[in-house]
């Protein structure tokens, strides 16, 4: 809930945010409607990937700077997928 | 143990959300979306997924299982009739970003409860992950303490104190829930313009009404200050 509270915040402040969320949290951001939230399918304490798995991390971050970069309206809620 | 001491099914999957088997990773465990009948079922299933991975050497089908089950856990209620939820919105702000990836200053900002150690936002004696756990209530009512994370910190220097969360993972490697090193290697790579040299951690588990009256505007105001573009938020 903070994570949408800031970005929240942030975001009517004029700093663009992009926000990172796991599946079991989905419903969170839906209530809080932060301004773009990318869901990760992972466990809950690692949101970005698993534990030195580099590869993923990377995508999920990456996917989460296009988000940033490339949405058109607020609330957006896109889930990851690595291809 | 004896029948007057005997420990229900309901007793002991509660145990593991604050109990005294407490595990924040199996904590949903204790979810109100599972029936006895269900925890028991889960739990079957579980050792069932464990044996076949002890015989074969892949534990993936043990991950899925354990996510499919954490997911159904924390899955919100249905309403029935009761008082709505005290945050939720109809509507999200916007600020488009101004200008390409590759040109934008950017911040990151977890709610993993990191800080640097020597710095701990608790003072000097603050808690043990043990002890912030048993003051959960405690956390939730106060306000957060935002800690700035220097961008070029060693990792070995970053600590991780949480009440909500299982922090096994981002002892082991930060960047499950604070990927700074990903954020340089990007930086590194020309994909991003410029990486702040602040970046931001706090317990998520916190007083929501202080974080929006008090914590995020004067953290909006200090990004401001430091001319950044962006954020990128992770939720622990």
């Amino acid at each position: 809930m903070s994570v949408g509270h800031t970005a929240r915040v942030l975001e009517e402040a004029g700093i663009s945010t992009v926000c990172v969320f796991i599946r079991a949290f989905r419903h969170e951001a839906q209530y809080l409607k932060p301004p773009r939230t990318l869901v990760t399918p992972h466990f809950l304490g690692r949101t970005i990937g698993p534990v030195w798995d580099t590869v993923r991390q990377r995508q999920v971050v990456l996917s989460a700077l296009r988000l940033l970069e490339g949405a058109r309206e607020p609330g957006i809620i896109q889930d990851f997928s690595p291809g | 143990m004896n029948e007057s001491t005997a420990e229900t099914l309901d007793e002991f999957r509660k145990s593991f959300s604050y109990g005294r088997r407490n595990d924040l990773f199996f904590k949903f465990l204790a979810s109100k979306n599972f029936s006895d009948q269900e925890s028991g079922e889960i739990l079957r299933g579980l050792l069932a997924k464990l044996g076949e991975a002890l015989d074969t050497g892949d534990y993936q089908g043990v991950k899925e299982y354990v996510y499919q089950w954490q997911v159904r856990g924390y899955a919100p209620q249905e309403q029935d009739g009761r008082a709505p939820r005290t945050f939720q919105y109809d509507s999200a702000p916007w600020a488009p970003l101004s200008r390409p990836l590759s040109e934008t200053r950017l911040t990151l900002i977890s709610t993993g409860g990191l800080f640097v150690e020597g710095d701990d936002p608790l003072g000097p004696n603050g808690p043990t992950q043990e002890e912030a756990i048993s003051q959960i209530a405690d956390f939730l009512r106060r306000p957060p303490k935002i800690v700035t994370i220097p961008r070029d910190i060693d990792p070995a220097r970053l600590r991780v104190r949480h009440p909500g969360y299982d922090i096994r993972g981002a002892m082991l490697d930060c960047n499950v829930i604070f990927p700074i090193d990903r954020l340089k290697e990007l930086l590194v790579e020309g994909l991003i313009g410029d990486l702040a040299e602040d970046n931001y951690s706090f317990v998520g588990a916190t007083s929501q009404r202080r974080l929006l009256a008090e914590a995020a505007p004067a953290l909006a105001r200090e990004i401001r200050s430091k001319k950044v573009d962006a954020a990128l938020l992770v939720a622990a």
